[in-house]
């Protein structure tokens, strides 16, 4: 008798490991990679394919902020993913360009907020397959914003969101640029042209500043 | 109607499955449904029904079909030993005990899980795998594998419950089962809708609710199955009097055998410090006897040759040789013990209100939860909050706590009685003598010994009082009139040599007459010797005084010639006084009731403080004088002891009868003073009086618990801006209704007479 009543919790813990290991339980991210097709497939102009050239993919609504998305992590050194936006609202912001800090490069006129995730598995040949090498890099790359109802990539100060259901939600497309780091630079986040500045919960009960950029599509 | 009588039966069932009173009032329902019942009680206290029924008209097993029909499962009570039954109980509650741990150790990680996330800014770690936001169906699957095992360690709720829904007797184990089945089922409802993509359902998953409320029902459950258990320890401690071996004297020889192998006129040997196995009659030693857990005395009681003692009181130094009298159910214990269970199986009037409002409660319950849910859902509610109420309800409600208000006091409070002495013949005794506003004491045997000896002589010829005193005796031997034993006694005790008497002739309501030694010896009343034409004028001056002090005299004539007047007199026992003294500064009026004459009784009564006296009644007419006292208003209680007590005990509201006395007294009686002491009844009507106030208590709270816990579940408190009562506060709240009541109950363990 008393051998079940230690069999029952130790096959409920096996059972649980087994769970958190198996894929198939991932629902996240088996459905994921899906919602961003879907709205790709709607929208076929919102990626532009540059891969020929730079080896990336870029991802954008306005022409103007861009994710960046490398088809193939081992030979795109400096950044795998890049949050890409115009350098002069920071700059008129107070953002300091002598002085980034890792995940944070500038050229001539943009700012970029980057992500490198190791070598990935190989060449992709579309976006999708490309960003999520992010998450195979590392799960927890890919969070489920429930309040939103969005999916994100995580980039090392900065997240890009989409639309779980691109139909029923607002903001398809949202831009996140952790706002800390850009305090550090001298960033007076609340007057950045073109970004909101916002208090965001986290799952974990704490709270982030956050500039976003959303798009409805 | 005396045939009909005879051939009725009775039979006391133990009923398994019952789980709140809405189950034994399904039972009684069914059972008083059937053709023959004349009554049928079912005590969930004690999970035992006692059905009395015309075996012309419905048999046994139609009684048993018919209780198995409404879903619960009847055995013959005492079909086994109690030992057996003590064992199964036991075993009962161990399982109850491995179930519930079983059923906490895997909710607490539920709800640590689910309510993790609910509370972020509070720390609560939980792994990255198992978040909610990242990892759903992990989240809702851990939950669904965890909360399993509750539920089948709860499955009873499941099986009972649905049993009784499906046989039309929903009851307590139907709300919890719909409620937390509910919780589960929409918890694997909304795991299927992770699996298919829809996240949002890992916040509502209701897994905990389920397993909590579960866990927290069976924790009641279990808490009240223990207390129930205390409820009746003074049978326990009755049933631990009894040994199982005695020793047996034969031929000389010592032999060890299990009681219940004596056998009547068997001779029985108790050592110091031994318990006397059976009833029966000192034959041999000196002792002491402490009789306290029958009769509540604490003083050690003496026995020599002759005494009585009862099995299960306690030898104390002598070694004593005991000549069996009783044994097996016909023994003292085994009559207290029959007498307390048949009392904690019956039920007070004040729990036909209970019972009522069991019987419709869970059917109630089930209507209100879906007309609240409904209502929510019309006014735009989404649908967990719909199902937050539909569940609160469901598992708020609580029938248990009303159905063990009356039974758990009664259970308590008889039990208490029977370790005071106060043996009390079931829950309508107890609430008939709280009302009692007058107690009548009979005097002879109640308020005095009721064994009169010979206080004076006065002798009215030229000779020796004691030649007198041995003929008187002589004459007076074959009497059973109780001067006549005194005047026996007192001869005995002056070592007076006694003669057999010729001619022996007993006149009754005057006295005898008989022949000693030649000499024709008359003995007895005033009347007599009018009758016979004795010249009384040298008496009559001795006669007045001793009458005005309250004697009882005793004429006598030797040869026609009036030659001694004795005068006895009945001992008031020592605690008459300061029991009656307890009566009147409860507020009762004290009334004593006596066929003696007047000066007797009055001086009686002003000895122990009685104002009104009832003198010179025949037997016949106290249960008269009892009605008389009723018609005026009286709530009235008897107290007696002999034969002729036993009309006035069944007229009186309660009849009290002192256990020293005659059977037919203690059967005519509601109460028995085991003791024999006055002052058990005030300790019987405060006893009742604490027993009622504590059931008032139980069903106050039980009640209000209800009125105020279902409309909140409901919504109540939402509706005006507060919060929404979650499953698993309304489960918890449910559980402590029903602990709370039988531990209120158990107060009265304490119950001490002020």
């Amino acid at each position: 008798m008393k051998k079940k009543y230690f069999a029952v919790p130790t096959l409920l813990v096996a059972l649980t490991v087994f769970l958190a290991s198996c894929g198939s339980t991932d629902v996240v991210l088996n459905y994921s990679p899906g919602s961003l097709n879907d709205i790709l497939d709607a929208n076929p102009k919102l990626v532009v394919d540059n891969t020929e050239e730079t080896h990336y993919y870029d991802l954008t609504v306005d022409g103007q902020t861009t994710l960046r998305i490398s088809h193939d992590y081992s030979i795109t050194g400096q950044e795998d993913l890049a949050i890409v936006t115009p350098l002069s609202p920071f700059v008129a912001a107070g953002l300091d360009v002598s002085n980034l800090s890792e995940g944070y490069r500038v050229d001539e006129n943009m700012f970029y907020a980057t992500g490198s995730y190791g070598d990935g598995t190989g060449l992709k040949d579309n976006a999708t397959d490309s960003l999520f090498e992010s998450v195979a890099f590392d799960r927890s790359n890919l969070t489920y914003h429930e309040e939103l109802d969005h999916y994100g990539i995580v980039l090392q100060n900065g997240k890009f969101e989409y639309a779980k259901d691109a139909d029923t939600n607002d903001k398809d497309i949202v831009f996140v640029l952790a706002a800390d780091p850009l305090v550090a630079l001298g960033v007076d986040v609340n007057n950045v042209e073109g970004w909101i500045f916002k208090t965001m919960d986290n799952p974990d009960g704490t709270n982030i500043d956050v500039l976003l950029k959303p798009y409805d599509l | 109607m005396n045939e009909i009588a005879t051939k009725l039966k009775r039979v006391e069932l133990d009923i398994d499955g019952m789980s709140c009173s809405a189950c034994s009032a399904a039972v009684e329902r069914v059972t008083k449904k059937l053709p023959g019942m004349v009554s049928a009680g079912v005590n969930l206290a004690t999970n035992r029904g006692v059905f009395e029924y015309d075996p012309r008209l419905v048999k046994l097993t139609e009684i048993k079909a018919a209780i198995e029909k409404a879903g619960y499962v009847p055995r013959e009570a005492h079909s086994e030993t109690r030992d057996e039954e003590q064992e199964k109980r036991e075993k009962a509650l161990r399982m109850m005990r491995i179930r519930l741990v079983i059923a906490a150790v895997f909710s607490l990680p539920v709800l640590y899980i689910a309510m993790a996330h609910m509370f972020p800014k509070l720390g609560v770690p939980l792994p990255g795998f198992m978040s909610s936001h990242d990892f759903p169906l992990v989240f809702a699957l851990v939950q669904l594998f965890l909360t399993v095992p509750v539920m089948l360690a709860g499955s009873k709720f499941f099986t009972v419950g649905l049993r009784t829904l499906v046989k039309g007797s929903p009851n307590m184990d139907t709300l919890v089962a719909i409620g937390t089945g509910s919780a589960f089922l929409y918890g694997i409802f909304a795991t299927v809708k992770i699996y298919l993509g829809d996240f949002a359902f890992a916040q509502s998953l209701y897994f905990e609710s389920a397993a909590v409320v579960i866990t927290l029902v069976m924790l009641g459950k279990y808490l009240e199955a223990v207390s129930k258990g205390k409820t009746s320890e003074a049978i326990k401690k009755l049933l631990n009097l009894r040994p199982k071996t005695a020793v047996l004297l034969k031929n000389g020889i010592e032999l060890e055998i299990p009681v219940d192998e004596v056998a009547v006129g068997d001779l029985v040997l108790v050592r110091p410090g031994g318990i006397i196995p059976v009833d029966g009659v000192v034959s041999e030693g000196l002792t002491t006897v402490d009789e306290s857990m029958l009769t509540g005395e604490s003083l050690p009681v003496e026995k020599q040759p002759g005494n009585k003692v009862t099995g299960g009181s306690i030898n104390h130094e002598g070694l004593v040789k005991i000549t069996v009298a009783y044994v097996g159910e016909d023994t003292a214990l085994s009559k207290i013990i029959k007498l307390v269970e048949d009392a904690q199986g019956k039920k007070a009037p004040i729990a036909k209100l209970a019972d009522v409002i069991s019987g419709y409660f869970v059917p109630v319950v089930l209507v209100i939860a879906f007309l609240a849910a409904g209502v929510w859902a019309i006014s735009g509610q989404d649908f967990n909050f719909v199902l937050t109420i539909f569940v609160s309800v469901l598992v708020i409600a609580c029938p248990c706590a009303l159905g063990l208000a009356t039974p758990t006091a009664i259970m308590t409070g008889t039990g208490k009685g029977a370790e005071l002495g106060v043996l009390i013949k079931g829950g309508e005794a107890l609430e008939s003598t709280q009302k009692i506003t007058t107690v009548v004491l009979d005097k002879t045997g109640t308020i005095t010994e009721g064994k009169p000896e010979i206080t004076d002589m006065f002798i009215f010829i030229e000779r020796d009082s004691k030649d007198i005193l041995a003929m008187t005796a002589s004459a007076e031997r074959g009497s059973e009139h109780p001067i006549a034993k005194a005047i026996v006694n007192e001869a005995i005790k002056q070592n007076l040599t006694l003669s057999e008497p010729t001619d022996f002739q007993a006149i009754p309501g005057r006295g005898i007459q008989a022949t000693v030694q030649g000499a024709k010896i008359l003995a007895g009343n005033r009347k007599l010797m009018e009758e016979k034409g004795i010249a009384l004028d040298v008496a009559l001056t001795d006669e007045k005084e001793l009458a005005s002090r309250g004697k009882t005299l005793m004429f006598i004539a030797i040869n026609g010639q009036m030659t001694a007047l004795l005068a006895a007199a009945d001992k008031v026992k020592p605690s008459s006084k300061e029991a009656i003294a307890q009566l009147k500064k409860m507020g009762i009026k004290v009334v004593m009731i006596t066929g003696d004459h007047k000066e007797t009784a009055l001086a009686i009564g002003r000895e122990v403080g009685i104002d009104e006296v009832l003198a010179n009644v025949l037997p016949e007419h106290k249960a008269q004088e009892i009605q008389r006292l009723q018609d005026q208003g009286e709530k009235v209680a008897m107290v007696g002891d002999g034969i002729n007590d036993a009309p006035a005990l069944v007229q009186a509201h309660i009849g009290m009868a002192i256990g020293t006395g005659t059977d037919v007294a203690v059967e005519s009686a509601d109460i028995v003073l085991m003791r024999g002491e006055l002052t058990e009844v005030s300790s019987a009507i405060a006893l009742s009086r604490a027993t009622m106030r504590n059931i008032k208590q139980n069903l106050f709270w039980a009640f209000i618990y209800n009125i105020i816990g279902i409309p909140i579940a409901a919504g109540g408190l939402f509706l005006f801006g507060g919060p929404l009562l979650s499953p698993i506060l309304a489960g918890g709240a449910m559980a402590m209704s029903s602990v709370s009541v039988v531990s209120n109950a158990l107060r009265l363990k304490r119950f001490r007479l002020k």
